[in-house]
């Protein structure tokens, strides 16, 4: 399915959907790289 | 001839079924050991590349093993996206696997009457991000962040497993085609869980027996996608409930399926890493019809019975409790050691690692684990 609503979360927001605090300093690394590679193949998708 | 050399010759030794140097060493330790002995945040840092890296490479110096010794058990990341229900962090950061049954006793005709369908609703009730999401967009998005989690974390595993490979030369004789259970064992880790599996035995035959059925043609259907197979590449099957049922009930639910499936991996010249769980002395003229060159590795069966059915016919490891690891004095560890391969090792065929991977640092002493991995060396040459 295309998807047409995707925003990156900020670290802020995944802190607080995962219950996280800065102690969880890589585990954050790693969400924020998720959301970066997530939204470049949706972008890479809606440019096709 | 270079270490990286030699240590590959024990294994190619053998795969093609010939007397190596020496009995060859697997033994490792999980991640969450290698952190702790490092003396890491298994909480914080267990997420960091670099930081895994220093704790494997440290310990790696210490466990002079043939392979790699550290193996990744917990892959985080995306159990925490999906807020998956069977792998849960403890509070101390390490990962739990709770009984839990996705799939309700009545639900079989859902099951069998639509097997994609329903494994649908499986993994939306497996994971609360996938049942919660307010609708398909958001659930896509959700699937797509998994799907990136999982990848990276196999890219980490794999870029560490490459420079710790190059350091230290370690054979890389053992490398994985992917994992399958078998059918009966599918039906209880996926769906019906452990008791509910073994009840519903009893109380609806027919239907696990269809149920079965379809899983087993799924894992047919997927050998026929795998790559195909170099020397030491293997399917890894880790049995689980064989050894927990009547002999009848093994006969008729788990035997047949599990031999289906290895006897078409070996028609396709796919080679198996099983791993026999807890004790299968009892299951020795099973085991016998499993096609030959297969990799089995034992937890409490008795290796001379093994040795003795098997020995002949395939590669054996394991046996080596990790019991002896974690309380016996280093001399009483080395005795057991030689003990065990005056039983299998000779003429070859066996591969010397403990009967579980050390999972935490309570698991094993550290010199024992050393104790053990030099007497080999020592007393394990032919």
């Amino acid at each position: 399915m295309t998807i047409k609503n995707f925003r990156k979360m900020t670290r802020a927001e995944l802190m607080e959907r995962y219950s996280l605090t800065e102690e969880d300093k890589y585990l954050l690394d790693e969400l924020e790289a998720v959301e970066e590679e997530v939204s470049q193949i949706i972008a890479k998708e809606g440019e096709k | 001839m270079d270490l990286k050399e030699y240590r590959t010759g024990l294994y190619h030794a053998l795969w093609t079924r010939q007397i190596p140097d020496r009995v060859p060493v697997a033994q490792g330790v999980d991640i969450v050991y290698a952190l702790q002995y490092g003396g890491y945040s298994l909480l914080r840092d267990q997420y960091s590349a670099e930081k895994c890296y220093e704790a494997v490479d440290n310990i790696t110096a210490l466990i002079d093993s043939d392979v790699a010794p550290v193996g990744f058990s917990a892959n985080g990341v995306p159990a925490i996206i999906s807020g998956s229900k069977i792998n849960v962090m403890g509070k101390d950061g390490f990962w739990q696997h709770p009984n839990y049954a996705p799939m309700k006793d009545t639900e079989y005709p859902e099951f069998i009457n639509n097997f994609a369908e329903f494994n649908n609703l499986v993994d939306m009730r497996l994971n609360s991000a996938y049942e919660n999401a307010k609708d398909e967009e958001e659930l896509a998005i959700t699937k797509l962040r998994v799907q990136v989690a999982t990848q990276r974390h196999f890219k980490k595993t794999a870029s560490i497993a490459a420079r710790i490979n190059e350091k230290y030369q370690f054979a890389t004789h053992e490398r994985s085609l992917g994992t399958t259970l078998s059918p009966f064992d599918n039906l209880s880790n996926r769906y019906r869980s452990f008791t509910g599996a073994l009840n519903d035995l009893r109380r609806r035959p027919e239907e696990v027996l269809a149920a079965v059925r379809l899983i087993c043609d799924n894992n047919l259907r997927r050998l026929d996608t795998m790559p195909e197979p170099q020397e030491g590449q293997r399917i890894f099957m880790p049995l689980h409930l064989a050894t927990f049922m009547k002999e009848s009930d093994f006969k008729k639910f788990w035997w047949p399926f599990f031999k289906e499936f290895v006897d078409k991996a070996a028609s396709q010249n796919r080679r198996l890493f099983i791993f026999c769980e807890d004790k299968w002395d009892r299951y020795m003229d099973y085991l016998e019809e499993v096609p030959e060159d297969a990799h089995i590795m034992f937890e409490y069966t008795d290796p001379r019975l093994a040795k003795e059915r098997l020995g002949k016919n395939h590669v054996l490891s394991g046996f080596f409790s990790v019991d002896i690891l974690k309380n016996a004095t280093k001399e009483k560890c080395a005795d057991e050691v030689k003990k065990l391969l005056d039983i299998v090792a000779p003429g070859g065929g066996y591969i010397f690692k403990s009967d579980k991977g050390p999972l935490i640092l309570g698991d094993a002493k550290l010199e024992n684990i050393q104790t053990a991995i030099a007497t080999v060396k020592e007393y394990g040459k032919y």
